[in-house]
């Protein structure tokens, strides 16, 4: 939806090519004509120009929150600001991204659409940590050498992962706890979960590194959904709609970039990295700046660099056989 | 070197673990000050040399922060810049954490002109 018919039949010619026709595309010139369109069609992705006369894409994306909950949302602009692209996500949209001008950028856009478009959300866990999965926040938060406490829960059970300096220290769930508390955590299905900040738990009961917990965990949530039917847990059934009381208490952070490669730069793993090949390039430059720094200082070997911004933190890992980036977004407004 | 500036380095050394500290001023000199015997002024400037590359780089990736830590198995760098391009850094040793003192040092230095 864009108000600019030029730039519509543009971006819609563009990804029509490069879809190879895999993609049937509607055009909508105002909010109106876009839910119109919705009335009828089955619609995948919407994406949205958010600078609109009348009513702005900020004010239907709340429209779209409201009537079309499953609907993803993608609002582009001309001028990204970081409160508006606050503001975006805070009203449901899955990506904010500036409106491209080149024929990479066309590209780009393509792939994060088109990569939107086939995800398929990790079971249930939502409202809290929009598309980012379980996993993926304990290893933020170890990759990050946190201290916090992970609570979650849904109908039935609520659960603590306790996480100390990077390290995992505690599990509890219901009655139980240790490793075996820790991998039903990870093993379910739906739910709602919320980063605390740290509080020492009476006791410890689990050691070793979070690399091969989350590994086992892993093995066991697949263990545990071969054993049983599908339909016997049907992630949506469980998973509460978010209450007013959890919406306000709702982290004020989210993952927002994710790039795993090996030590050469070939990209292992992505999530939401607009240039992974900018990326890869940055992290090998900050490992050969490290590499200059030790032999500057005698600080022993490079673990890790931490950046600060306005609205982020990103901490760059350089491993003997991997390098990681990740970029944690803020979704209040700074100082 | 300004007054603020001698006031921030003399300060640094109460630093936890302060190991050293320097300043790369937009004219290219730099300003270095060594707390430890093994942290040399020709490894200082060399670091800083370093560090202005690096955070150059960083910045041309939508990555200049307000604060960057290089942590090392045996101590962190920490680095701010300011507007007008000058690069300040604090290194520590040990397990120490000088972030918040870092901070402090930081309030200072990008109010030093």
């Amino acid at each position: 939806m864009d108000d600019e018919p030029d730039f519509l039949r543009v971006v819609t010619e563009t990804f029509a090519d490069l879809s190879g026709g895999r993609w049937v595309m509607h055009r909508a010139n105002s909010a109106d004509a876009a839910l119109e369109i919705l009335k009828s069609q089955k619609i995948d992705l919407v994406v949205v120009d958010i600078n609109m006369p009348t009513l702005d894409g900020v004010q239907l994306l709340r429209i779209l929150s409201r009537r079309h909950p499953e609907l993803k949302k993608v609002t582009l602009t001309g001028f990204a600001t970081e409160a508006k692209r606050n503001e975006c996500l805070a009203n449901g949209a899955e990506l904010f991204i500036e409106k491209p001008r080149t024929s990479q950028g066309f590209r780009s856009v393509f792939v994060m659409l088109e990569e939107l478009v086939t995800w398929t959300p990790k079971k249930g866990f939502q409202g809290m940590l929009r598309q980012v999965g379980l996993s993926d926040v304990i290893q933020m938060e170890c990759l990050g050498r946190n201290s916090s406490v992970l609570e979650i829960q849904n109908r039935q059970l609520r659960g603590r992962v306790y996480i100390e300096e990077g390290n995992i220290i505690h599990a509890t769930l219901a009655d139980e706890h240790g490793e075996k508390a820790f991998q039903k955590l990870l093993a379910l299905t739906g739910g709602e979960f919320k980063l605390l900040p740290f509080e020492a738990p009476e006791i410890r009961t689990i050691e070793g590194s979070w690399e091969f917990l989350l590994m086992e965990a892993a093995r066991v949530a697949d263990e545990l959904a071969s054993q049983a039917p599908a339909e016997t847990v049907p992630a949506e059934a469980e998973t509460p709609a978010p209450s007013a009381a959890a919406e306000e208490a709702a982290p004020d952070v989210v993952v927002a970039e994710t790039l795993i490669c090996s030590a050469k730069g070939e990209p292992m793993y992505q999530w939401q990295c607009a240039d992974v090949l900018a990326r890869t390039t940055m992290l090998q430059t900050v490992s050969q700046q490290a590499g200059l720094l030790a032999q500057s200082l005698p600080l022993g070997t490079f673990e890790r660099l931490e950046i600060l911004q306005a609205s982020n933190r990103s901490l760059a890992l350089i491993g003997h056989d991997r390098m990681v980036f990740v970029r944690v977004a803020s979704l209040t407004l700074a100082p | 070197m300004n007054e603020a500036l001698a006031h921030i380095f003399s300060d640094c050394a109460s630093a936890p673990g302060a190991f050293g500290c320097g300043v790369r001023l937009p004219d290219r000199t730099s300003r270095v000050k060594s707390f430890h015997p093994d942290c040399t002024t020709g490894s200082l400037e060399k670091t800083l040399l370093h560090l202005t590359s690096a955070t150059s780089m960083l910045a041309s990736h939508d990555l200049a922060g307000h604060r960057m830590a290089w942590q090392f198995t045996g101590g962190k760098l920490f680095v701010t810049t300011r507007a007008d391009g000058a690069l300040f850094c604090l290194i520590t040793r040990g397990g120490a954490d000088a972030g918040d003192f870092f901070d402090q040092m930081t309030a200072r230095f990008l109010v030093s002109d």
